[in-house]
């Protein structure tokens, strides 16, 4: 398991003495440190449970619950594929596929060098470009297996 | 409470406001199928299996969940829910693997131990009429007493209201959703490795086949068992149980006061579900007597009485010793001491009769578990509460998730309590009443302070508790000192503990009566105080036979009726679960056989029982 330093777990700690104790202070917390460190790892959960004195497994509990809490860190860029039924229809399974053969890593997860996280949604909205996929901020629409490795290499400074 | 009129079935039924239909309607005989619900917990309305219609609603409602309203008219039984609850049975036996014939829990519909297929039998599923959901969840073994199949689990949630709820440790909740929803310990640990306690109170509430005993599996069917109804007498708690027996051995052992609104909620410890049953010492079997060459030869049991009678003739009463484990039933402890007396033997004394004299000589107010239960500060010095005293470490739990409870820990060693306190102090063993001064403000200024002083170990060493008593006794501060065995509280009732052994010095005979406790418990100091000889009886194979030179077989607490003084003060007479070898006796049919070959006369225990 990879150690969060000191000065992220006093971050955390920080961020935590702003909410009430209880587990209606839970989701607000856990997103506000999301957003502050990335991802929510183990001894974050333990640090959540203990400040705000609920058990460690209610946490967890809501961690694994919304696809939107992380317990893994993200990468420097999250590649968001687009699984919506448009997108599902045009394609976008085999450009899912593509992405994780090329990066050597499933869905959810990050590559070891800590660049790109691969995930997936239901629908960007933007079903005119399916299949869509989004780095960051920039859109991809029309995306095919074989432009995959094309757009990871514009990141891959 | 007002009352609500309603019709279930067409029948006028009155009911309290605030009633679900669920209870109204068994309250008035009608039975409603259900599987997540239980008596003793929180209604969760997650199986939808107790779904009926009431009159005005499109839907069908959970009647678990739907409180009675005055004029509501419920049917319980049409076509329309029955079709309902078949459709929902089957959805929930295909889920996962509900493959009956491959389960521990699995038999025909008399003799099943599986609620899910017992209510699958009731709704006549014979066949799976949706495709089967073949995804492999994990099996966790890690837990020392159960296992967790999650391929059987179907989420029903029962597991994690009663450790929140009852056991109030909350190592269980939900993770994940939808289909790779699993029932996860703390941050998902193996259970194993996680904050469980091991009391195994989610093993007896789960309705399938996701949680069962690793002692009881596959030793065959409950309704096969011989049923006994009795209590637990380790402790002093004296939690009642229901004990499955079959040819003579433990099946299972369950907490029967679930539903029954007790204030334990119906829960046991490890050392209560499953001690019995990873019992791993031998039996003393046969009686042994030592030859001349000092090697341990079998004997008859009426050569082993003679020896002791010769023995016991031989020395001077005040040249003879008792020393007795307090874990045994007062009817036997009662006897010894009116058979010592008969003797004319004068010093006899329990194995924990030094705690007794430590803490007669103060006089602080005594808690009760309501007191720990209302407390705002709970101080537990001493040793490990949840390994030794499982259930009164809940109603601390519960003071302190429920209530706010604060509590400090003041122990040499780490305990799976200390994550409910902000405060634990590591101190050296011995030195835990070094630290009271520290506290003496902060529990001053608590409105219901409650001191617990916990350990066998602790409550002997009198200069740890010395401090800690005496600052409850002139702060009026409420200490309850947890008793190291079942019925310490009856053995110092009777006076075996008052004496103080002052004459052992010149003892010449030990006689032990150990029942079922072994040498960590019995002074291993006596072997060099010089005994010419020891007589032994026991229930198991201990490293202090080496010592004696007439070895007797005991019952063991299992096999042996009589009569418990419960921490709470109650009284309790105890059941026996099993039967014990023909040679093995109690200590006062022992006792007795002896005190008529001595020709002591009658010894009378009636009066000192009903004393307790």
């Amino acid at each position: 398991m990879v150690k969060l330093s000191k000065e992220k777990l006093d971050k955390v700690e920080t961020i935590l003495d702003r909410f009430p104790k209880g587990q209606s202070s839970l989701i607000g917390a856990l997103h506000a440190i999301q957003l502050e460190i990335g991802y929510l790892p183990e001894e974050v959960q333990k640090l959540v449970a203990e400040k705000l004195e609920i058990p460690e497994s209610t946490v967890y509990g809501v961690v694994t619950f919304y696809n939107f809490f992380r317990k893994e860190p993200v990468g420097k860029y999250i590649i968001t594929a687009c699984q919506g039924t448009a997108c599902h229809v045009r394609g976008a399974g085999s450009v899912i596929e593509a992405f994780e053969k090329t990066l050597g890593i499933k869905v959810g997860h990050t590559t070891p060098d800590g660049k790109f996280t691969l995930d997936i949604a239901r629908c960007f909205g933007a079903c005119g470009l399916a299949p869509v996929v989004m780095v960051n901020n920039d859109i991809y629409g029309r995306m095919s297996p074989k432009k995959v490795e094309e757009v990871i290499a514009k990141y891959r400074d | 409470m007002r009352e609500v009129k309603l019709k279930i079935d067409g029948k006028e039924v009155i009911a309290t406001e605030g009633m679900t239909i669920l209870e109204a309607a068994r309250k008035a005989g009608f039975e409603i199928p259900t599987l997540c619900y239980h008596d003793g917990l929180s209604a969760h309305g997650g199986c939808r299996l107790c779904v009926v219609e009431v009159k005005g609603s499109p839907r069908l409602l959970t009647s678990c969940t739907t409180p009675v309203t005055n004029g509501m008219e419920v049917s319980i039984n049409t076509d329309r829910v029955k079709e309902a609850r078949k459709f929902v049975m089957n959805l929930i036996m295909t889920e996962r693997n509900h493959f009956c014939m491959f389960c521990e829990k699995s038999g025909r519909y008399e003799e099943t131990d599986c609620e899910l297929q017992k209510r699958a039998y009731e709704v006549q599923i014979e066949h799976f009429p949706f495709p089967v959901y073949v995804n492999k969840y994990p099996i966790d073994t890690t837990s020392p007493v159960m296992v967790m199949d999650h391929n059987r689990c179907i989420l029903c949630g029962r597991c994690v209201r009663v450790c929140s709820e009852v056991v109030a440790n909350s190592t269980l909740d939900f993770s994940f959703r939808g289909s790779k929803a699993l029932i996860a310990s703390d941050t998902g640990l193996n259970r194993g490795e996680s904050s469980c306690i091991s009391c195994g109170a989610c093993m007896q509430v789960c309705p399938a086949g996701a949680l069962f005993s690793k002692f009881g599996g596959y030793k065959g069917k409950k309704s096969l068992c011989e049923k006994i109804e009795t209590f637990c007498p380790i402790c002093g708690v004296g939690c009642e149980t229901t004990n499955y027996v079959r040819y003579n051995n433990i099946v299972e052992i369950e907490g029967s006061g679930l539903a029954k609104g007790n204030l334990d909620g119906g829960q046991l410890c490890e050392k209560g579900r499953y001690g019995p049953l990873m019992e791993t010492r031998n039996r003393i079997s046969l009686p042994l007597l030592r030859d001349s060459r000092g090697r341990f030869v079998e004997s008859s049991y009426q050569e082993a009485i003679n020896k002791s009678i010769q023995l016991l003739k031989a020395y001077s009463p005040d040249k003879i010793v008792f020393r007795v484990s307090s874990f045994l039933p007062a009817e036997d402890l009662a006897y010894i001491k009116g058979f010592a007396l008969k003797l004319g033997v004068k010093d006899i004394d329990t194995f924990d009769g030094e705690i007794y004299r430590n803490l007669i000589s103060f006089d602080y107010p005594k808690a009760n578990y309501e007191d720990i239960l209302n407390s705002d500060l709970i101080i537990l010095v001493g040793g490990d509460i949840v390994k030794e005293h499982g259930v009164v470490g809940s109603y601390i739990r519960r003071a302190v998730r429920n209530k706010g409870a604060e509590l400090i820990i003041i122990s040499p060693a780490e305990s799976k309590m200390d994550r409910f306190s902000k405060e634990v102090r590591r101190v050296a063993e011995g030195s835990e009443g070094s630290v009271v001064k520290e506290y003496e403000e902060k529990i001053r200024k608590a409105s219901n302070p409650v001191i617990i002083l916990e350990g066998a170990y602790l409550l002997k060493n009198r200069e740890a508790i010395e401090s800690w008593l005496k600052f409850a006794e002139a702060s009026k501060v409420k200490t309850l000192p947890l008793p190291p065995t079942g019925n310490s509280l009856a053995a110092w009732k009777l006076g075996i503990s008052s004496k103080s052994n002052e004459n052992t010095e010149s003892g010449k005979l030990l006689f032990l009566i150990l029942g079922d406790i072994d040498s960590s418990y019995s002074p291993a100091s006596l072997a060099e105080l010089g005994f010419e000889a020891i007589i032994l009886h026991g229930a198991y194979i201990d490293p202090m036979m080496k010592l004696a030179d007439v070895v007797l077989p005991g019952k063991s607490w299992l096999e042996n009726e009589g009569t418990y003084k419960l921490i709470s003060g109650e009284v309790k007479k105890f059941t026996p679960i099993l039967r014990a070898e023909k040679d093995a006796k109690s200590p006062r049919e022992l006792l007795s056989e002896l005190a008529d070959a001595l020709r002591l006369g009658k010894i009378d225990i009636d009066s000192l029982i009903t004393s307790l």
